[in-house]
């Protein structure tokens, strides 16, 4: 399976931070990927929108680049199951109540000061990629992302309307949580506990 | 009826946070809860206090908060109102017809606001052509007692109770019944909350279809059934009304007769924004201070101009913010103060009335967040418009100190006059009875006395004139430092972090012997970071203590010195050729420390630019160009990297942090700069290909 990737998104880190040294022992060297500039860091996340991916954010990110409020918009234009963790020195009273309430609004995971213990950045982390390892999008994502492109560009689905959906088409309705694709969630969800149910019968037997 | 069992749809923690950081203050939680009436198409808004006195609260206090809006249905309570952030309002603008009103409420926060008030509430609400109202009973402090384990996490372990009664088919509306009260009401609480919901409607568009909020209280006798009705505004020392008519296309402005030195009112053409009608009220000091002696126990404040739209408040958009300093400045009416402030009108000497409406004016866009307006031209030219408004008080308030300063020294001088026409006309009595002599020496003596006083008088006035000069440069200086201390703060936890995490890794890894290069590598850092510490600790101490004096010095003659004699021992040093070629005289009124600090830091970046360099040369040359005193300064080094010509100047940007660069040097330069009203950027390098080049422009002072 795919490694589990984390982007930083600071700049005011530097390659070797203890905090970046750290997480590479944890989550592997090549799977934490610094980036200063936001501008730059979009472009990771948008060619990368199939990886698992954690990103900690730094709220404010210099002149003349997206600052967290916008960063955050982007990504989520893009995906919903990507986790953002706003790692920042800025105190959390200056941070504007539009800003806070975009964050809660579009699912931030959390929000940590820089002023934080690392093992305190670290167990944020790592619950966050428990929570993609076990979130039924991210894994009907990844399960979808394995496909081929050509499996991938066919159709896969027919609702009761008539509507066609290729697994591709399927990657975005659940990525923007339409209504399709939350059905979609509840469908295998449902069907899950299904499977585990009946198996345990059997095991009863 | 039956009784079911309702949850909430989210978890502790952001239940927490914006609960408690969002809702910081009552009345804001009211204002809440009344916006929300308005967005469920309510005329009529009854907010009831009972038994909430300091001497009278008990477990049976309540407040009742009751519209005869929409209402909400079951699975409205459930989708909307108990999920954090609902979407609903934020995919439309307008409630439904027939009202089509724009919504004003904060997204989602309704329901926080009723924990801020009282940990008990009972939700009745009743859809119209319905048989049954819906009535919901949430217990608050169950979901604090939820929140202090440690095990459990989500809301969705508290249940509500919730059951349908029988209610009369055309009965609509919400009530909200809030009890267990956390703090006490008194009456100037009351009263500050109705200084602030009586912003929400323009007192001069009255509202169609019309939104009454009515405040009753058990206790006060002043809030009997009492209509929330906007005061009109009194005691400003200038008051305007400009209006606007559409056929035949003129819009009131304001102008400064320079001839008659007064303020006329004067026709314009509609401008693209559409007309617009504005009331204006200008509070001069003494207007300012009888406003606030008057008010001065209630929450009624001169603070600036409010749009409202079609009768109802866009911004400051609707929300309360007790402390003035965090209030939004959307028109950028504050932002003007930074140059030449005494003379600027800010939002603490103006109340302004501005309504628009969606019939006239439908390129003033509301923006999707409902914070401002869609910045476009229309809004650009609006925003422009008001600011062209307070130019024309300002120079009417200019003019008020002209006539104040002229009537004193007219004053002084003919007192003077008089003083010598008293002590010839003593003389020539003298002269005339020489036996009044004795009787006449204490007058003599008197007259001299007056004499010197009045011209003590003239001395002094003359130099407040040159303190009151003295003070408003200060001033400025004293402006960038509150930008500083923002900056700073931010800048020394951002250090302070990274020396932590790499103490922490010490503590945590010491001795490894795997480990020594990265052992290393933070050790340096760690000192690195304490000395640009010291740095900005030594820049902010500049500010202290008694050393900003202002001094007047040829800046010619000072570039010349500091290049010619003082960094010379560097530049020889560093084996930099150095020109410096000043035209013209010019004088500049101005701490000279703080001028000597920016070349001081643009030479201490150019050795780090040049060190690659064989032939190094820094070059610094100024002359007059219009109403300015131009100074370039350049280098033949590195140059800055294109995209970069920004950034350098922010706090802690380096890209010489293997030569200790600290990214404070560049910043200090443009602080610098701006305290002594100047500007700097970075211009097209004199030295191509190579080097950088920086243009420092002094504006002339009038």
């Amino acid at each position: 399976m795919e490694p589990l990737k984390i982007l930083v998104i600071h700049d005011d880190l530097f390659e070797n931070d203890p905090l970046l040294y750290t997480l590479r022992e944890r989550f592997g060297r090549d799977n934490v990927i610094l980036e200063k500039k936001s501008s730059q860091g979009l472009e990771y996340i948008y060619n990368n929108l199939s990886s698992k991916l954690i990103v900690l954010l730094d709220f404010d990110l210099g002149a003349g680049e997206p600052h967290a409020p916008e960063v955050f918009k982007r990504i989520r234009e893009k995906t919903s199951l990507i986790y953002v963790i706003i790692y920042t020195a800025k105190q959390f009273t200056a941070i504007p109540n539009e800003a806070l309430i975009d964050f809660i609004n579009n699912e931030a995971l959390g929000i940590i000061q820089s002023t934080a213990d690392i093992p305190e950045v670290v167990g944020m982390v790592e619950k966050a990629a428990h929570q993609l390892d076990t979130r039924v999008d991210c894994i009907l994502e990844q399960w979808i992302a394995k496909h081929s492109e050509k499996e991938r560009a066919k159709p896969y689905l027919t609702t009761k309307s008539g509507t066609i959906y290729t697994l591709d088409d399927l990657i975005v309705e659940i990525r923007k949580e339409t209504e399709l694709g939350q059905q979609l969630e509840k469908s295998i969800l449902q069907l899950a506990i299904e499977l585990l149910t009946s198996q345990k019968r059997q095991l009863d037997d | 009826m039956s009784e079911k069992n309702l949850k909430w749809r989210f978890d502790v923690n952001t239940f927490r946070l914006i609960g408690r950081e969002l809702i910081t203050d009552r009345i804001t939680a009211v204002y809440e809860l009344v916006k929300n009436c308005y967005d469920a198409n309510a005329t009529k808004v009854i907010v009831e206090f009972i038994d909430v006195s300091p001497e009278a609260l008990n477990e049976k206090s309540k407040i009742i908060i009751s519209d005869d809006g929409h209402g909400m249905s079951y699975t409205d309570i459930r989708d909307k109102w108990m999920v954090v952030g609902t979407a609903s309002k934020r995919s439309t603008l307008f409630s439904p017809p027939p009202f089509e009103r724009r919504y004003v409420g904060e997204k989602g926060i309704g329901r926080f606001a009723v924990d801020k008030l009282g940990g008990h509430v009972v939700i009745e609400t009743k859809e119209v052509d319905t048989n049954q109202k819906l009535v919901v009973n949430i217990d608050w402090n169950a979901y604090d007692e939820l929140s202090k384990s440690p095990q459990l996490k989500l809301f969705t372990d508290v249940e509500n109770s919730y059951a349908f009664v029988d209610a009369p088919k055309e009965e609509k509306g919400t009530k909200l019944i809030i009890s267990s009260i956390e703090e006490t009401w008194t009456d100037l609480d009351i009263n500050r909350l109705e200084k602030e919901l009586e912003k929400i409607v323009s007192p001069f568009h009255p509202l169609n279809p019309p939104f009454q909020i009515v405040i009753n209280s058990n206790e006060y006798d002043a809030y009997k059934d009492k209509p929330v009705k906007a005061e009109s505004i009194k005691y400003s020392s200038l008051e305007f009304k400009l209006e606007y008519n559409v056929e035949k296309e003129w819009q009131e402005t304001l102008k400064w007769d320079k001839e008659k030195n007064k303020i006329i009112v004067d026709r314009v053409s509609i401008k693209p924004f559409g007309g617009i009608n504005l009331r204006l009220f200008y509070f001069d000091e003494a207007a300012k201070k009888k406003f606030n002696r008057i008010y001065k126990n209630q929450d009624y404040r001169i603070d600036g101009i409010k749009i409202y739209r079609d009768g109802l408040i866009t911004t400051p958009f609707a929300e309360f913010e007790g402390i003035r300093d965090k209030k939004r400045d959307v028109l950028g009416i504050d932002k003007r103060l930074w140059s030449g402030f005494l003379d600027k009108v800010g939002t603490r000497e103006i109340i302004g009335i501005l309504d628009i409406t969606k019939e006239n004016n439908p390129k003033i866009i509301d923006s999707t967040n409902r914070q401002d307006f869609v910045d476009n031209e229309a809004y650009r030219e609006l925003k422009e418009f008001v600011i062209a408004q307070l130019k024309v008080l300002e120079e009417f308030k200019k003019n008020e100190r002209k006539l104040l300063k002229q009537k004193v020294d007219q004053e002084l001088v003919k007192a003077n006059i008089e003083v010598k026409e008293f002590t010839e006309a003593l003389k020539t009595l003298e002269k005339n009875n020489p036996n009044l002599k004795q009787t006449l020496k204490p007058l003599k003596e008197q007259a001299k006395v007056i004499d010197i006083s009045i011209k003590k008088g003239i001395e002094q006035q003359e130099k407040e004139r040159k303190e009151y000069i003295r003070k408003e440069n200060i001033y400025v200086s004293l402006m960038s430092l509150q930008d500083y201390a923002i900056h700073v703060s931010h800048a020394v936890r951002t250090a302070l972090g990274k020396v932590k995490r790499m103490a922490e890794f010490f503590k945590d890894r010491f001795p490894d012997p795997k480990l020594d290069s990265i052992f290393k590598e933070y050790s340096h850092m760690i000192y690195n970071e304490m000395v640009n510490l010291n740095k900005v600790i030594d820049f902010m101490l500049s500010y202290a203590g008694s050393n900003i004096d202002m001094e007047d010095f040829n800046v010619k003659n000072h570039l010349e010195d500091l290049f010619n004699k003082a960094y010379v021992p560097v530049f020889d040093a560093e084996d930099i050729k150095h020109i410096v070629e000043v035209q013209d005289n010019f004088v500049l009124h101005a701490n000279k420390k703080f001028f000597e600090d920016i070349f001081e830091n643009l030479i201490s970046n150019s050795i780090k630019a040049l060190r690659n360099e064989e032939s190094k040369v820094i070059k610094c040359s100024g002359f007059i160009e219009d109403d300015h005193f131009v100074i370039y300064y350049s280098d033949n080094g590195e140059g800055i990297r294109k995209g970069d010509e920004e950034k350098i100047f922010e706090m802690y940007y380096t890209t010489t942090a293997d030569l200790g660069g600290a990214g404070i040097g560049l910043y200090i330069v443009k602080t610098r700069v701006e305290s002594l009203r100047g500007t700097i950027s970075v211009v097209e390098n004199e030295f191509k290909p190579r080097g950088a080049t920086f243009k420092i422009s002094f504006p002339f002072k009038k």
